[in-house]
């Protein structure tokens, strides 16, 4: 039986919860609400594929180039993750909004002329769509331009080498969201998520991950200047 | 051909049960795959250690006889509500068995542990109930609750007025309550008061809740280990038991102690024990906020709405939207709250507006010191 090959999230003891890290190849959905520490997560997975020597790249639809790195200049990787930026090992491509409609033919054209690409965070997914459809309106024709375009993307991103994280954002309207399957057609699932409970608390969880016997219970992690760090499970 | 019955009845007849659980509101559906039966209950969660606290202090200041009589008709309007709420009907007697296990299955699997064995003798139509460890009566050693809600489940399948006593010993080992139909009777509830209201489904399951992903609920109470299950089958949150129930038990509670005029029963009980509880809950926070916090996460988790606590001076207002609606109002989850802002303050507060709205379902609290 041939073993699965892994991709290291770049988060030691999260790895230990998926046999070693995502299946090469598959398309994980990461999810959780503002500020839960995602795009930190994406910020390990692309670190940690540039040490591997591995072409890296990040698409944030949402934040500007200014934030990303406010972000990454928390973190002691920071000066890390900058040298490989300056190697072409990571590569940062930030749209705005008055790119969104571009911003699908533009990715797709990166994946599809640079095959040398092995990992790819789409921060977030979601974005993809909204120039086309209306939360509101949901006509029908642009729920099937929708649904085509989810459906064309997946085929496309699932590429021998190519290890996909994308962010699903949750939006107000549930009904919306799962209305495109996103969460059946994901290889895998990482769940962040927090309870206030006096002071707050903040866990990690995979409901899904093919092909791989996960972890199945949630655990505690914290966000500090070395980024995200599962917490021991008290015995 | 027990088998085959056995089958026949899951497959075609036994209603399927969904839980469906959100911030502040938690229901379950039973639905039929044939016939298109089913019905809804709002289900809310209570603390055991609370309810035995009101049976303990109903029969330390009552006396037994009388606590267990005044618990036998909590438990029996609360079985017949129960079945009301889910449009049970007589059954005939050859699968009364398999209905009895259905209805406790039911109750387990939601953590009310009762009644690991039931048998039942079609003939003489005895149904006995036993077991050991049930939830409340294990901490009160009084099983009357549990004896009044059989009779009442079994007086709606049974179409006759069955009453149920406790042959409990070597309490909590031995637990064992039996029911008949010729037993003299003790109390008939009024089905026609126990019948919900007929705008129960529109204000307890409201339809397009915007999502709320970011707060506190039972699922998510259970995903960070807050809420276990126990080995015996109990949910337990941070230690304490907790118990699912249709939401009408509090209206059910609040009634029977006012017409025995004894609602200070109820206050004092719900006050020790939920300064008990919070006490608990928050020691590592000594900060009043955390602990406000903490109420209104255990208001989210427990099924009881969606609150919003604002304070102001001497002046706190708790906002619930969606709260479990009841014909008899909100006056057990006015005291609840008071018990546990009580204990926060460590000063009783008192209940100066008490507000409800249906449209959108809103409940306005406004206690002072």
């Amino acid at each position: 039986m041939m073993a699965i090959m892994r991709e290291s999230t770049g988060i030691r003891k999260f790895d230990s919860m998926l046999e070693g890290g995502f299946p090469k190849g598959s398309v994980i959905g990461l999810t959780g609400p503002p500020g839960i520490g995602k795009s930190i997560f994406n910020l390990h997975f692309i670190l940690e594929g540039a040490r591997l020597n591995q072409k890296c790249v990040f698409i944030s639809l949402e934040e500007p180039r200014s934030n990303i790195d406010r972000m990454i200049q928390q973190f002691e990787f920071a000066d890390e993750f900058y040298r490989y930026e300056k190697k072409k090992k990571i590569i940062i491509k930030c749209m705005d909004y008055q790119e969104y409609e571009k911003a699908y033919f533009s990715i797709f054209n990166i994946i599809n002329k640079d095959k040398k690409i092995e990992r790819l965070v789409i921060d977030s997914f979601n974005v993809f769509f909204a120039s086309l459809i209306s939360v509101d309106a949901g006509t029908n024709s642009n729920e099937l331009a929708a649904r085509r375009m989810i459906n064309k993307s997946f085929s496309l991103l699932r590429r021998d080498n190519l290890t996909t994280l994308i962010v699903l954002e949750k939006l107000d309207n549930h009904k919306v969201h799962y209305s495109y399957n996103i969460p059946y057609m994901v290889d895998g699932i990482v769940s962040m998520d927090f309870l206030s409970l006096g002071a707050i608390e903040r866990m990690i969880f995979i409901p899904k991950m093919r092909w791989t016997n996960q972890y199945k219970e949630s655990i505690s992690y914290d966000i500090s200047s070395k980024g995200i760090k599962i917490l021991q499970e008290e015995e | 051909m027990k088998n085959i019955k056995n089958y026949l009845l899951n497959k075609l007849f036994f209603p399927k049960v969904a839980v469906i659980d959100q911030p502040g509101i938690i229901y379950n559906v039973l639905s039929r795959r044939y016939g298109h039966v089913s019905s809804k209950k709002r289900i809310v969660f209570l603390f055991e250690d609370m309810f035995a606290e009101i049976q303990k202090e109903a029969i330390a200041q009552l006396g037994k006889e009388k606590a267990s009589e005044l618990f036998y008709k909590i438990g029996k309007d609360f079985g017949v509500s129960f079945m009301l709420l889910g449009k049970a009907k007589k059954v005939p007697s050859f699968v009364l068995p398999e209905v009895m296990e259905f209805i406790a299955d039911n109750f387990r699997g939601g953590g009310f542990s009762i009644a690991e064995n039931i048998d039942v003798d079609i003939k003489q139509n005895i149904i006995t109930f036993s077991g050991k460890n049930n939830v409340i009566c294990r901490k009160t050693a009084d099983p009357s609750f549990f004896a009044g809600g059989a009779a009442g489940i079994l007086s709606l399948l049974l179409g006759k007025n069955v009453e149920a006593v406790s042959k409990c010993c070597n309490c909590p080992n031995e637990c064992k309550v039996i029911a008949k139909a010729d037993l003299p009777s003790k109390y008939i509830p009024d089905v026609n008061k126990l019948m919900p209201d007929k705008n129960y489904g529109q204000l307890n399951f409201p339809k397009d809740v915007e999502s709320m992903d970011h707060l506190a609920s039972f699922g998510k109470f259970m995903r960070f280990k807050k809420i276990k299950i126990s080995v015996s089958g109990k949910f337990q949150l941070n230690g304490f038991a907790i118990f699912p129930a249709p939401s009408q038990i509090t209206c059910l509670i609040m009634k029977h102690f006012e017409e025995i005029g004894r609602r200070d029963i109820l206050n004092e009980a719900l006050f020790r024990s939920s300064d008990k509880i919070l006490d608990t809950l928050s020691k590592e926070f000594p900060e009043v906020k955390d602990k406000i916090k903490i109420i209104t996460s255990l208001i989210l988790a427990l099924g009881w709405g969606i609150p919003d606590c604002q304070k102001k001076g001497e002046i706190i207002k708790f906002y619930i939207r969606y709260p479990p609606f009841n014909k008899s109002g909100f006056h057990y989850q006015a005291l609840q709250l008071n018990a546990f802002l009580s204990s926060v303050f460590k000063k009783k507060l008192k209940l100066v507006e008490l507000k409800s709205q249906e449209n959108p379902p809103l409940l306005k609290l406004t206690y002072s010191f």
